[in-house]
Protein backbone atom coordinates (compact mmCIF):
# COMPACT_ATOMS: atom_id res chain seq x y z
CA UNK A 1 0.00 0.00 0.00
CA UNK A 2 2.82 2.53 0.97
CA UNK A 3 4.64 1.73 -2.22
CA UNK A 4 1.57 2.50 -4.22
CA UNK A 5 1.54 5.88 -2.51
CA UNK A 6 5.04 6.74 -2.92
CA UNK A 7 3.92 6.24 -6.91
CA UNK A 8 0.92 8.47 -7.00
CA UNK A 9 2.82 11.18 -4.73
CA UNK A 10 6.31 10.90 -8.07
CA UNK A 11 3.61 11.22 -10.87
CA UNK A 12 1.96 14.27 -9.17
CA UNK A 13 5.27 16.39 -8.54
CA UNK A 14 6.16 15.40 -12.24
CA UNK A 15 3.21 16.95 -13.61
CA UNK A 16 2.97 19.29 -11.59
CA UNK A 17 6.72 21.31 -12.11
CA UNK A 18 6.30 20.05 -15.90
CA UNK A 19 3.17 21.57 -16.45
CA UNK A 20 4.56 25.00 -14.67
CA UNK A 21 7.78 24.96 -17.18
CA UNK A 22 5.33 24.35 -20.13
CA UNK A 23 3.31 27.28 -18.59
CA UNK A 24 6.03 29.85 -18.09
CA UNK A 25 7.26 28.21 -22.01
CA UNK A 26 4.01 29.21 -23.51
CA UNK A 27 3.74 32.79 -21.10
CA UNK A 28 7.28 33.76 -22.63
CA UNK A 29 6.55 33.21 -26.08
CA UNK A 30 2.64 34.64 -26.07
CA UNK A 31 3.33 37.84 -24.35
CA UNK A 32 5.84 39.05 -27.25
CA UNK A 33 3.18 41.67 -29.09
CA UNK A 34 3.20 41.30 -32.89
CA UNK A 35 4.92 44.13 -34.78
CA UNK A 36 2.26 45.97 -36.95
CA UNK A 37 3.39 46.69 -40.20
CA UNK A 38 1.78 50.45 -41.09
CA UNK A 39 1.37 51.89 -43.81
CA UNK A 40 0.67 55.38 -45.02
CA UNK A 41 -1.75 54.18 -47.72
CA UNK A 42 -4.78 56.03 -46.80
CA UNK A 43 -2.81 58.97 -46.74
CA UNK A 44 -1.45 58.62 -50.08
CA UNK A 45 -5.67 57.57 -51.45
CA UNK A 46 -6.71 60.55 -49.80
CA UNK A 47 -4.13 63.12 -51.32
CA UNK A 48 -4.31 61.34 -55.06
CA UNK A 49 -8.81 61.93 -54.69
CA UNK A 50 -8.29 65.54 -53.35
CA UNK A 51 -5.57 66.33 -56.23
CA UNK A 52 -8.26 65.27 -58.58
CA UNK A 53 -11.26 67.35 -56.53
CA UNK A 54 -8.71 70.11 -56.87
CA UNK A 55 -8.28 69.87 -60.76
CA UNK A 56 -11.54 69.41 -61.92
CA UNK A 57 -12.44 72.64 -59.70
CA UNK A 58 -9.39 74.36 -61.51
CA UNK A 59 -10.84 73.99 -65.33
CA UNK A 60 -13.77 72.96 -66.57
CA UNK A 61 -14.38 69.44 -66.52
CA UNK A 62 -17.51 67.44 -68.19
CA UNK A 63 -18.50 63.79 -66.50
CA UNK A 64 -16.48 61.97 -68.86
CA UNK A 65 -13.32 63.15 -68.27
CA UNK A 66 -13.59 62.58 -64.60
CA UNK A 67 -15.05 59.17 -65.12
CA UNK A 68 -11.61 59.26 -67.57
CA UNK A 69 -9.29 60.81 -64.56
CA UNK A 70 -10.60 58.85 -62.12
CA UNK A 71 -9.53 55.49 -63.78
CA UNK A 72 -6.53 56.62 -65.25
CA UNK A 73 -5.31 57.55 -61.46
CA UNK A 74 -7.36 54.58 -59.60
CA UNK A 75 -6.86 51.76 -62.57
CA UNK A 76 -10.50 51.11 -62.00
CA UNK A 77 -10.55 50.73 -58.34
CA UNK A 78 -12.47 53.72 -57.79
CA UNK A 79 -16.00 54.40 -58.02
CA UNK A 80 -17.43 58.09 -59.06
CA UNK A 81 -20.58 59.40 -58.18
CA UNK A 82 -21.84 62.78 -59.32
CA UNK A 83 -25.06 64.30 -58.13
CA UNK A 84 -25.68 60.91 -56.63
CA UNK A 85 -25.78 58.83 -59.75
CA UNK A 86 -22.97 56.23 -59.62
CA UNK A 87 -20.50 56.60 -62.99
CA UNK A 88 -18.15 54.36 -62.44
CA UNK A 89 -18.31 50.89 -60.56
CA UNK A 90 -15.37 49.63 -59.09
CA UNK A 91 -13.69 45.98 -58.26
CA UNK A 92 -14.79 46.03 -54.46
CA UNK A 93 -11.96 45.49 -52.29
CA UNK A 94 -10.90 45.11 -48.36
CA UNK A 95 -11.27 48.72 -47.57
CA UNK A 96 -12.41 51.70 -49.11
CA UNK A 97 -12.40 55.47 -48.74
CA UNK A 98 -14.74 58.07 -49.78
CA UNK A 99 -13.30 61.44 -50.35
CA UNK A 100 -16.49 63.98 -50.94
CA UNK A 101 -16.54 67.89 -52.86
CA UNK A 102 -19.21 70.49 -54.02
CA UNK A 103 -17.88 71.39 -57.88
CA UNK A 104 -19.22 74.41 -59.71
CA UNK A 105 -19.64 74.56 -63.35
CA UNK A 106 -19.55 77.80 -65.38
CA UNK A 107 -22.94 79.05 -64.91
CA UNK A 108 -22.60 78.10 -61.05
CA UNK A 109 -24.74 75.17 -60.25
CA UNK A 110 -23.51 73.00 -57.78
CA UNK A 111 -22.28 69.21 -58.63
CA UNK A 112 -21.42 66.73 -55.56
CA UNK A 113 -19.02 64.54 -56.42
CA UNK A 114 -17.91 61.40 -54.24
CA UNK A 115 -15.22 59.29 -55.09
CA UNK A 116 -14.89 55.96 -53.19
CA UNK A 117 -11.26 54.19 -53.21
CA UNK A 118 -11.38 50.65 -52.80
CA UNK A 119 -7.69 49.05 -51.75
CA UNK A 120 -6.35 46.14 -49.69
CA UNK B 1 13.01 2.71 10.77
CA UNK B 2 15.40 5.39 10.41
CA UNK B 3 16.88 3.16 7.73
CA UNK B 4 13.61 3.00 6.07
CA UNK B 5 12.95 6.69 6.30
CA UNK B 6 16.52 7.73 5.12
CA UNK B 7 15.99 5.88 2.51
CA UNK B 8 12.26 7.42 1.11
CA UNK B 9 14.46 10.49 1.74
CA UNK B 10 17.56 9.99 -0.93
CA UNK B 11 14.91 8.52 -3.40
CA UNK B 12 12.66 12.08 -2.89
CA UNK B 13 15.98 13.78 -3.56
CA UNK B 14 16.48 11.71 -6.67
CA UNK B 15 13.24 12.01 -8.15
CA UNK B 16 13.33 15.72 -7.11
CA UNK B 17 16.60 16.07 -8.97
CA UNK B 18 15.06 14.56 -12.28
CA UNK B 19 12.10 16.98 -11.85
CA UNK B 20 14.33 20.08 -11.89
CA UNK B 21 16.33 18.94 -14.43
CA UNK B 22 13.33 18.35 -16.87
CA UNK B 23 12.03 21.79 -15.90
CA UNK B 24 15.16 23.68 -15.77
CA UNK B 25 15.79 22.42 -20.02
CA UNK B 26 12.55 23.01 -20.66
CA UNK B 27 12.99 26.82 -19.28
CA UNK B 28 16.74 27.23 -21.20
CA UNK B 29 14.80 25.85 -24.21
CA UNK B 30 11.91 28.48 -23.40
CA UNK B 31 14.57 31.14 -23.18
CA UNK B 32 16.12 29.99 -26.24
CA UNK B 33 12.53 30.14 -28.29
CA UNK B 34 12.05 33.47 -26.36
CA UNK B 35 15.16 35.03 -27.52
CA UNK B 36 15.34 33.95 -30.80
CA UNK B 37 11.27 35.21 -31.20
CA UNK B 38 12.70 38.56 -29.82
CA UNK B 39 15.86 38.62 -32.65
CA UNK B 40 13.14 38.47 -35.06
CA UNK B 41 10.48 40.66 -33.61
CA UNK B 42 13.34 42.80 -33.25
CA UNK B 43 14.72 42.70 -36.86
CA UNK B 44 10.88 42.97 -38.18
CA UNK B 45 10.10 46.11 -36.45
CA UNK B 46 13.33 47.76 -37.56
CA UNK B 47 12.39 46.75 -41.08
CA UNK B 48 8.80 48.03 -40.15
CA UNK B 49 10.12 51.94 -39.22
CA UNK B 50 12.88 51.84 -42.28
CA UNK B 51 9.71 51.46 -44.70
CA UNK B 52 7.43 53.63 -43.10
CA UNK B 53 10.10 56.49 -42.81
CA UNK B 54 10.76 56.19 -46.47
CA UNK B 55 6.89 56.06 -47.22
CA UNK B 56 6.93 58.74 -45.26
CA UNK B 57 9.62 60.70 -46.70
CA UNK B 58 7.78 59.49 -50.47
CA UNK B 59 4.40 61.24 -49.67
CA UNK B 60 5.82 64.39 -47.85
CA UNK B 61 8.91 65.24 -50.86
CA UNK B 62 5.32 64.23 -53.80
CA UNK B 63 2.99 66.31 -51.58
CA UNK B 64 5.36 69.59 -51.39
CA UNK B 65 6.26 69.63 -55.35
CA UNK B 66 2.64 69.98 -56.12
CA UNK B 67 1.35 72.10 -53.72
CA UNK B 68 4.28 74.95 -53.37
CA UNK B 69 6.41 76.83 -55.34
CA UNK B 70 10.49 77.16 -54.75
CA UNK B 71 12.46 78.96 -56.74
CA UNK B 72 15.67 77.40 -54.93
CA UNK B 73 14.68 73.73 -55.81
CA UNK B 74 11.71 73.33 -57.29
CA UNK B 75 11.58 69.17 -56.05
CA UNK B 76 10.18 71.27 -53.25
CA UNK B 77 7.70 72.93 -54.93
CA UNK B 78 7.07 73.05 -58.70
CA UNK B 79 3.79 74.91 -58.91
CA UNK B 80 3.31 77.91 -61.05
CA UNK B 81 2.56 81.24 -58.96
CA UNK B 82 -0.33 83.08 -59.81
CA UNK B 83 1.38 86.68 -59.55
CA UNK B 84 -1.98 88.86 -59.78
CA UNK B 85 -3.35 87.31 -56.87
CA UNK B 86 -0.31 86.49 -55.46
CA UNK B 87 -0.68 83.00 -54.46
CA UNK B 88 0.24 79.52 -55.56
CA UNK B 89 -1.57 77.38 -57.90
CA UNK B 90 -1.93 73.97 -56.51
CA UNK B 91 -1.92 70.89 -58.30
CA UNK B 92 -1.18 73.01 -61.49
CA UNK B 93 3.01 72.44 -62.20
CA UNK B 94 5.20 73.99 -65.21
CA UNK B 95 7.28 71.42 -67.08
CA UNK B 96 10.29 74.06 -67.24
CA UNK B 97 10.02 74.16 -63.27
CA UNK B 98 9.98 70.58 -63.32
CA UNK B 99 13.12 70.11 -65.40
CA UNK B 100 14.91 72.28 -63.03
CA UNK B 101 14.51 69.95 -59.94
CA UNK B 102 17.52 69.33 -58.41
CA UNK B 103 18.53 65.89 -56.39
CA UNK B 104 18.06 66.31 -52.88
CA UNK B 105 18.75 64.19 -49.79
CA UNK B 106 17.23 63.43 -46.88
CA UNK B 107 19.87 61.08 -44.24
CA UNK B 108 20.06 57.61 -46.76
CA UNK B 109 16.70 58.69 -48.39
CA UNK B 110 16.82 60.37 -51.73
CA UNK B 111 14.48 61.43 -54.66
CA UNK B 112 16.17 59.27 -57.63
CA UNK B 113 13.71 60.03 -60.51
CA UNK B 114 10.50 61.78 -61.88
CA UNK B 115 8.06 60.91 -65.23
CA UNK B 116 5.41 62.38 -65.98
CA UNK B 117 2.89 61.87 -68.40
CA UNK B 118 0.35 63.85 -70.16
CA UNK B 119 -1.54 63.88 -73.35
CA UNK B 120 1.64 65.94 -75.05
CA UNK B 121 3.67 62.81 -74.01
CA UNK B 122 5.96 61.17 -71.51
CA UNK B 123 8.68 62.70 -69.47
CA UNK B 124 11.76 61.29 -67.64
CA UNK B 125 13.62 63.48 -65.42
CA UNK B 126 17.00 61.35 -63.52
CA UNK B 127 18.04 62.93 -60.52
CA UNK B 128 21.38 60.71 -59.86
CA UNK B 129 22.29 57.31 -60.54
CA UNK B 130 23.09 56.23 -56.75
CA UNK B 131 22.78 52.70 -55.81
CA UNK B 132 19.53 52.15 -54.00
CA UNK B 133 18.29 49.30 -52.31
CA UNK B 134 14.43 50.30 -51.42
CA UNK B 135 12.11 52.62 -53.85
CA UNK B 136 8.60 53.88 -53.61
CA UNK B 137 6.92 55.36 -55.77
CA UNK B 138 4.15 58.41 -55.30
CA UNK B 139 1.71 58.99 -57.91
CA UNK B 140 -0.44 62.69 -58.28
CA UNK B 141 -2.53 64.07 -60.20
CA UNK B 142 -1.91 67.08 -61.70
CA UNK B 143 -1.96 69.88 -63.93
CA UNK B 144 1.70 70.43 -66.29
CA UNK B 145 1.03 73.25 -68.53
CA UNK B 146 -2.23 73.27 -68.33
CA UNK B 147 -2.61 69.36 -69.47
CA UNK B 148 -3.89 67.10 -67.02
CA UNK B 149 -1.57 64.24 -66.67
CA UNK B 150 0.21 61.96 -63.55
CA UNK B 151 3.53 62.93 -61.82
CA UNK B 152 5.50 59.82 -60.52
CA UNK B 153 8.50 60.86 -57.85
CA UNK B 154 10.71 57.90 -57.12
CA UNK B 155 11.85 57.73 -53.66
CA UNK B 156 14.56 55.78 -52.68
CA UNK B 157 16.29 54.34 -49.55
CA UNK B 158 20.78 54.02 -50.21
CA UNK B 159 21.70 50.83 -50.57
Amino acid sequence: MSSKLRITERGFIFTMEAALSLLMLALMISALPQPNPFSLKELATTQQANDLLRIWSAKNTNEFEMAADVNKLFEGNAELWIGGVKLLIANIKKNSIATEGILLDEWLIEKKVKIVVYYD
Amino acid sequence: MSITNKRTLNEKGIIFSLDAGISFTLVLIGMLVFAYTLNAYAESAEQITANFELEEKALMIADAMVKNSNTINPLLGACVYDADKKRVKTNELSSAEIKRANFVEFGKIFVKSINYETTSGKETITLTQKNSKNCITAKRFVLIDNKSGLIFIQTCREG
